[in-house]
This record gives C-alpha cells, structure tokens and sequence, in this order.
C-alpha cells in the first residue's frame, strides 16, 4: 500500500487534480461552520477511481444550525468567491437544508464542480459524520464519511458506477476495514447478501 | 434482477486499476487521473440553468427506478 495509513487516518501525496483542489477550498470554508464529512463518489476518485464528477456530496451538521449561521456561511462563500446555485439566498438554503434538499456550492461564474452540502437527518448521516476519517492530502486535511458505510451506501444506490465504487474501495482498503460492519450497513440497507458476496472481491 | 444488469468486465477492470493504484506511487497514477479529470472538467457546459434542469430529471429517473426495484 503506497498510502500512509494509520487508525483513522490516510496520509495520501498526490498531484491534485481540479476536484481534489475544489474539495480543499470549499471544506476549508465549510469546517470553520460544520462538521462534515465528504462522502459519494468523490471519496474513490480522490484515491485513484478513474473517472470524474460533476459534484462532490458533503453531509454536514452544526448543533448552532439557524438562519443567522448560514447566514454567515454564505457571507463566507460569497467571501471567498463562491455561490450557491441553487439558492441563491441563505433564507432559501435554510429552507432547503432544514427540508432535506442539497444546497449547490460553486466557485463564481462556474457550475462544475460544486458540492452538494446536506444538512445531516437520517441516523445514517449521522454515522458518516460519526465514523469520518481524516485524510492528509498533501498536507491539507480534509474528513470523509466511515469506509465501510461508503461502500455498504454504493452498494444501495446499485448502479454500475456505484458498484465499482464500492470495489475501488473495498480493493485499495481490504486490509483496515471492518467487513462484518460492512455485511451489518448493507443488511440496514436492504441491499441483497448474495450481490454483496458476489462482487465484493479482488 | 440487479445483479444480471452489471458489467463484470467493467469490474474487472476496477479491480485491476485498484491493485495499480495499490501498488504504484500516488505520483504516477495521480498523473493520469488529473489529466482525465481536468480535461473533463475544463470543457464542461457550465449552464446553471441546463444543469440544474438535468439534475432535476436525473433525480426523478434514479427515484423511479429505485421503486421499480
């Protein structure tokens, strides 16, 4: 294994790519009002998957969450050259986040990438946020969702490229993760046992 | 029914990228992947409105084939 990895923590030097610099700039922001955790496809391009995204999924969740707090999150956007496009007011983003709808954050006068923030409601975003990891990308730290539940979530989105997601995963990080957890989110899911047994192998 | 529809070539083929990814410098195969990404994304329709249309009927087809399912 070419990563550095210790418990809870990847230590990962690379050539950044667009999406890896994007993913920098908008947690930096986003950390000083969040925790977070980056969870969806970006998790495998960021350890090598090849193909892109258009956006990257972050979940978020701030106990002090109101009006006046994202308020101030999007004074620190529109700051540091962002917008939200599809809200382009805090009111209208509290209203989507506190309803369960993704706000879309991007850099000024572009739309790709941006990342889709969700305010964290279901037991199992609280887990991403819960089980993160931290990653030191080029000596930047960013947070990710729980291995395991990343892969044991691919597997219930189930399209082609979620599937080979949660292997890109499941191959570069056999050793450290925890499959009886995988085998426990994937049977929350519904996911079927046999799919799971079928592919998840290297 | 799910697992007919996927492609176990396409699979293999992650399975092979990851042990490369494994077993090489970051270095080398980050390389590749930047110049995928960037090409990509550097050519991208940047349409708020045609992208957020899209986005929208994505979500519908994903929610309908999830209840199919």
């Amino acid at each position: 294994m070419k990563f550095k990895i210790a418990k809870n923590e990847i230590i990962l030097e690379k050539e950044l790519n667009i999406l890896d610099l994007f993913s920098l700039k908008i947690t930096e922001i986003i950390n000083k009002f969040f925790d977070y955790a980056i969870v969806g496809g970006y998790v495998a391009i960021l350890f090598g998957r090849s193909r892109t995204t258009e956006d990257i999924d972050i979940i978020v969740f701030s106990r002090e969450f109101s009006p006046k707090l994202l308020s101030s999150f999007y004074d620190s956007l529109r700051k540091e050259k962002f917008w939200v496009i599809n809200a382009i007011t805090p009111e209208i983003g509290y209203d989507y986040l506190s309803n369960g709808i993704g706000i879309r954050v991007a850099e000024a006068e572009t739309v790709i990438p941006n990342a889709e923030i969700k305010l964290a409601k279901k037991t199992l975003d609280f887990k991403s946020i819960e089980e993160k990891v931290k990653v030191v990308l080029n000596n930047n730290v960013i947070y990710i969702g729980g291995l395991e539940l990343n892969i044991a979530y691919k597997f219930y989105l189930g399209s082609q490229k979620d599937i080979e997601d949660a292997v890109h995963l499941f191959c570069l990080f056999k050793e450290i993760l925890n499959i009886e957890k995988i085998v426990n989110y994937t049977k929350l899911l519904g996911v079927s046992h046999e799919l799971v047994r079928r592919v998840l192998r290297c | 029914m799910l697992i007919l529809e996927i492609d176990e070539n396409r699979l293999e083929f992650v399975r092979f990228w990851a042990k490369y990814v494994k077993e090489r410098d970051p270095a080398i195969w980050s390389k590749q992947q930047k110049e995928l990404i960037d090409s990509v994304i550097k050519t991208a329709l940047q349409d708020v409105e045609l992208y957020l249309k899209v986005k929208k009927i994505s979500k519908e087809v994903k929610s309908k084939i999830k209840r199919q399912k």
